[in-house]
């Protein structure tokens, strides 16, 4: 009996194909102070997958769902302190090619405030799992 | 398997802090599920999906969507810089699973030979729905579809908005401003609802472990 090894048909219609994936974490620090309209960022890279692969993630957060949302982009909305006062800002996750292989994950918040704004206490972790595909058009 | 029903690529130059919403007819007699990546580099080789862009320290260089109603499939491009910029594009379709029509062979401007070999590892389609809701009034409503794989499996979603009519792949989400969420864990998918107006969600879910 022969193995399918390299058993080929053609398609009236083409499919994905699984090509890598990979993980990484990005971790907030709590109660940090940021100046007015100042921008916190920090990133991780990923090398995964090949040149021109489509890729897909999940991500989330410790202090969100135990499960993990399907999305390439994932904003919260958090409340620290400006002024003393109750302050909502906006805390975003998000994945975006560097290069043909690389992939960054990068968590970014801005103080929306014309004075500092200290933000919420607690250490944040956001993990990043990426699959990447081989797209008809590769 | 996935099964690819419509491709379609081309470009669109948008001025400086300018935006597009380029519309591409796709021909078919209902809204495909559509998914798409796109460059700023003719040649392809650094490429991003669909609401993700490369980011400075300004935000987003780039707001990149896609979405379909009945006739057409969208692009839509703001761009955050101070210069032009040609985008290309790249998107395929899939069958919403409450659709059953004869469909003609993908379009054969890509490749015209499609091959399917053993050897590949191509996703592998466990489950596939549509779920609708009525508006939430604003509420959240969660519902979930059981997969019991005992693993958290590669899953692709999309959101059929009654008050805006297009079909939309999730690949944004925010529990404070978003009408969709979708999460999956070891044993089912969640989609919650937020809403002032029906919704459908039309999810896919896989064999394959998410890594």
């Amino acid at each position: 009996m022969s193995l399918p090894e390299s058993f080929i048909m053609t398609s009236d219609f083409p499919s994905l194909r699984n090509d890598g994936s990979g993980t990484t974490t990005v971790t907030v620090p709590g109660s940090m102070v940021i100046g007015a309209a100042g921008v916190w960022q920090s990133s991780s890279d990923i090398v995964v997958g090949s040149k021109n692969a489509s890729y897909r993630s999940t991500i989330s957060s410790n202090k969100a769902s135990s499960s993990r949302y399907v999305t390439m982009t994932l904003s919260f909305d958090r409340t620290g302190l400006n002024g003393g006062f109750p302050a909502s800002y906006t805390i975003t996750a998000t994945i975006s090619r560097i290069s043909a292989t690389t992939v960054r994950a990068t968590v970014y918040l801005n103080n929306p405030y014309g004075s500092n704004l200290t933000t919420a206490a607690g250490t944040e972790t956001f993990t990043f799992i990426l699959t990447t595909f081989i797209s008809p058009f590769a | 398997m996935d099964k690819i029903i419509l491709l379609k690529t081309g470009q669109v130059t948008i001025g400086a802090f300018g935006f597009v919403d380029l519309a591409v007819p796709h021909g078919l007699s209902f809204t495909p599920l559509v998914l798409g990546s796109w460059t700023t580099d003719s040649t392809w080789v650094v490429s991003y999906e669909m609401n993700s862009s490369p980011f400075g320290s300004a935000g987003f260089t780039y707001q990149t969507s896609t979405d379909a109603d009945n006739t057409n499939l969208y692009f839509h491009v703001n761009n955050n810089n101070a210069s032009a910029v040609t985008m290309y594009y790249r998107m395929y379709c899939m069958e919403p699973s409450n659709v059953n029509v004869d469909i003609a062979a993908a379009n054969t401007s890509v490749n015209n030979n499609f091959m399917l070999n053993t050897d590949n590892n191509y996703t592998k389609l466990f489950l596939s729905g549509v779920w609708t809701e009525p508006s939430t009034g604003g509420a959240v409503v969660t519902r979930t579809v059981a997969h019991g794989l005992g693993y958290v499996p590669q899953v692709a979603a999309w959101f059929a908005n009654s008050a805006i009519a297009v079909t939309y792949p999730v690949t944004y989400q925010s529990p404070n401003n978003t009408p969709i969420l979708i999460e999956v864990d070891s044993s089912l998918l969640y989609m919650r609802f937020q809403t002032y107006s029906a919704g459908s969600v039309h999810y896919r879910i896989y064999m394959d472990e998410l890594a």
